[in-house]
């Protein structure tokens, strides 16, 4: 179907612009051959609407003939050729109308006029259909384009879906390992202890089995979850971690993606706490400023470590996440001091209740 | 005969069902349990004992880097809830890689293929060890170095040159120098091409302590350091320093 005649708008906007060709034409007609202004308005005027439908046709032209896959010399020759036939056609609509008009005594003439602009009036038409022509090229050009920028951007939504899914950040499975053989050290030695472990690693993982399945929870469940997992890493560490956790308690109704600050707690964790024969604390942060949500994430590290190349799966990740979810308003921070690493992240606060 | 046995890890409760299993077997005889690298480097050179235990992340030094300090004359056993090292484990001639949780059992088969190790009692040269830690495409972080009792950790990027001394190698850092048996050569191998340029036969430059190059004679340079050092550079030396610059 011809883009043009596809809606009302669009058609009318086509016949509108014509409209002042066949005012311009009408006036150059007048003056060239001598007939007065109303008798050149109603010869001019209907042929060039009727004109204006015959162009349309360059459409299949233009589309038979596409640009990059003709040579010059056929398209040259394509439009040509249509362009003089559909100017013959139009000069017999012309020797029709005018021999209609003459019917009315005052329009007469209009024949004669007529028969002595032949030339013109077929320059003027193959002028024309050319420019329908290359009007139709652009729209072509325009409509594909077009549709290459739907599919991208539908292929932009379905890699997004998919790589989201695949961030949707996992616990580290070795954290499993490590808790199973502390709880195995346990059994013998502090049964009571074995067990509570054994709870808090159950409340823990059905918990973020449970809430990771959410696009998004409150930052208190968030925050919670943080609390367990470090409970179980005090277990293994022992004195070593120390937790701090402190939270305006605003925030706690703010919306945050799951699992958005567990890996970051499980790095300095892995990262910095078991790196440090004294250990330290873990210190997580929260606070909300003007609809904003800023937390932070912080640990000591050894001066002496080199420092790691690259910022480590769980950060790049939570990182990746913020960027699609919420584009530019969220901002990852890492600052990295001598004995310090800390990640701090900006993002809006949302707090609406979601089922 | 009893085997005296070390055993390397920094949580307190993985040592003590270490302990616990191996109280089960009587020609076991612990004689020292270390909570980090440096302690296991000083244990065992005090010590000298039959087997380690060998927990692979720790503070301070990494297993790999506990094992390249105290050469292999004990049989070692690598304890750790990752397997990705398992490879390199063996790389390195450990008896065995025992995966975090193991059960008693595993531990008794650990210690049959440890014992039948220590009744042969291989040894295998250090220099050889340790270039088979490193695979060709992995850099040198930092340079471990053992001096008597003590162990010093020298980041590479602290490091200004190397020189060649005799049998020895000496890493220049901040005025200090600290002396390795090594080869100039396995030490250029293993860092990073980019940044450290042999520019002598005798010398290896930390290419951002370096502030500018003189001529020096007819057609021989020297090299100038930030903090004044002047350091000959041969004429290879001198070409491969124009590629980097």
């Amino acid at each position: 179907m011809h883009p043009i005649l596809t809606s009302v708008q669009r058609l009318a906007l086509y016949v509108g612009s014509w409209s002042l060709i066949a005012l311009l034409f009408a006036v150059i007609y007048s003056t060239a051959s001598g007939a007065a202004t109303a008798e050149s308005l109603a010869t001019v005027v209907p042929l060039c609407i009727l004109y204006s439908f015959v162009c349309l046709s360059a459409w299949y032209i233009c589309r038979a003939t596409p640009l990059e896959a003709r040579s010059v010399l056929q398209i040259v020759i394509t439009h040509l050729g249509s362009a003089a036939l559909a100017s013959l056609m139009w000069l017999a609509a012309w020797e029709a109308w005018t021999q209609v008009l003459a019917a009315w005594p005052p329009l007469a003439p209009g024949v004669e006029h007529y028969r002595s602009q032949l030339p013109l009036v077929f320059a003027t038409g193959v002028l024309l259909f050319w420019l329908a022509g290359m009007f139709h090229y652009l729209l072509i050009a325009f409509e594909t384009s077009r549709q290459a920028e739907t599919r991208q951007l539908g292929l932009e939504v379905l890699a997004r879906e998919a790589e989201l899914k695949a961030l949707r950040a996992q616990i580290d499975p070795h954290f499993l390992f490590n808790s199973l053989h502390s709880i195995s050290a346990m059994t013998s030695t502090d049964s009571g202890g074995a067990r509570r472990m054994c709870l808090l690693l159950a409340e823990f993982f059905r918990n973020s089995v449970q809430l990771s399945a959410k696009d998004r929870i409150s930052l208190e469940d968030e925050i919670a979850m943080v609390r367990q997992y470090l409970d179980i890493e005090k277990v293994r560490f022992g004195a070593r971690l120390a937790a701090d956790i402190t939270m305006h308690s605003p925030c706690g109704s703010c919306l945050v993606p799951p699992l958005i600050l567990q890996p970051l707690v499980e790095n300095s964790v892995r990262h910095g706490i078991h790196s440090l024969v004294d250990g330290g604390a873990v210190r997580t942060a929260a606070q909300c400023v003007s609809g904003h949500l800023k937390l932070s994430v912080e640990n000591p590290v050894d001066a002496d470590a080199p420092r790691r190349t690259g910022t480590g799966v769980g950060l790049r990740n939570v990182k990746q996440r913020l960027q699609m979810l919420y584009g530019n308003e969220a901002s990852v921070h890492v600052v990295r001091e001598d004995r310090l690493f800390r990640v701090e992240i900006d993002i809006p606060c949302n707090s609406q209740v979601q089922d | 005969m009893k085997i005296k046995t070390v055993i390397v890890d920094d949580e307190e409760l993985s040592r003590s069902v270490l302990k616990e299993y191996l109280a089960g077997h009587e020609d076991i005889d612990i004689v020292a349990e270390c909570a980090n690298g440096f302690e296991a480097v000083q244990a065992v050179n005090n010590l000298m004992p039959d087997l380690v235990f060998l927990d692979i992340q720790m503070p301070k030094l990494d297993g790999f880097e506990v094992l390249e300090l105290i050469g292999a004359d004990a049989a070692i056993i690598f304890v750790t809830a990752y397997d990705q090292y398992a490879l390199r484990a063996f790389e390195v001639h450990a008896v065995d890689y025992l995966l975090k949780p193991f059960s008693a059992a595993r531990l008794t088969e650990s210690l049959r293929r440890a014992r039948e190790k220590i009744v042969r009692s291989e040894r295998i040269p250090i220099p050889e060890l340790v270039s088979s830690v490193r695979t060709p495409t992995s850099r040198l972080e930092r340079v471990l170095i053992r001096a008597g009792p003590d162990v010093h950790v020298i980041p590479v990027e602290k490091i200004d040159y190397i020189q060649a001394q005799d049998d020895y190698i000496g890493f220049k850092t901040a005025g200090k120098e600290f002396l390795k048996q090594q080869k100039l050569g396995d030490i250029e191998s293993q860092l990073d091409p980019a940044r450290f340029v042999r520019i002598h036969r005798s010398t290896i430059l930390n290419i951002d302590r370096l502030a500018k190059i003189e001529l020096y004679g007819k057609d021989s340079h020297v090299a100038i350091l930030r903090d004044g050092t002047r350091l000959p550079v041969s004429r290879p030396g001198y070409a491969r320093l124009k590629v980097l610059l």
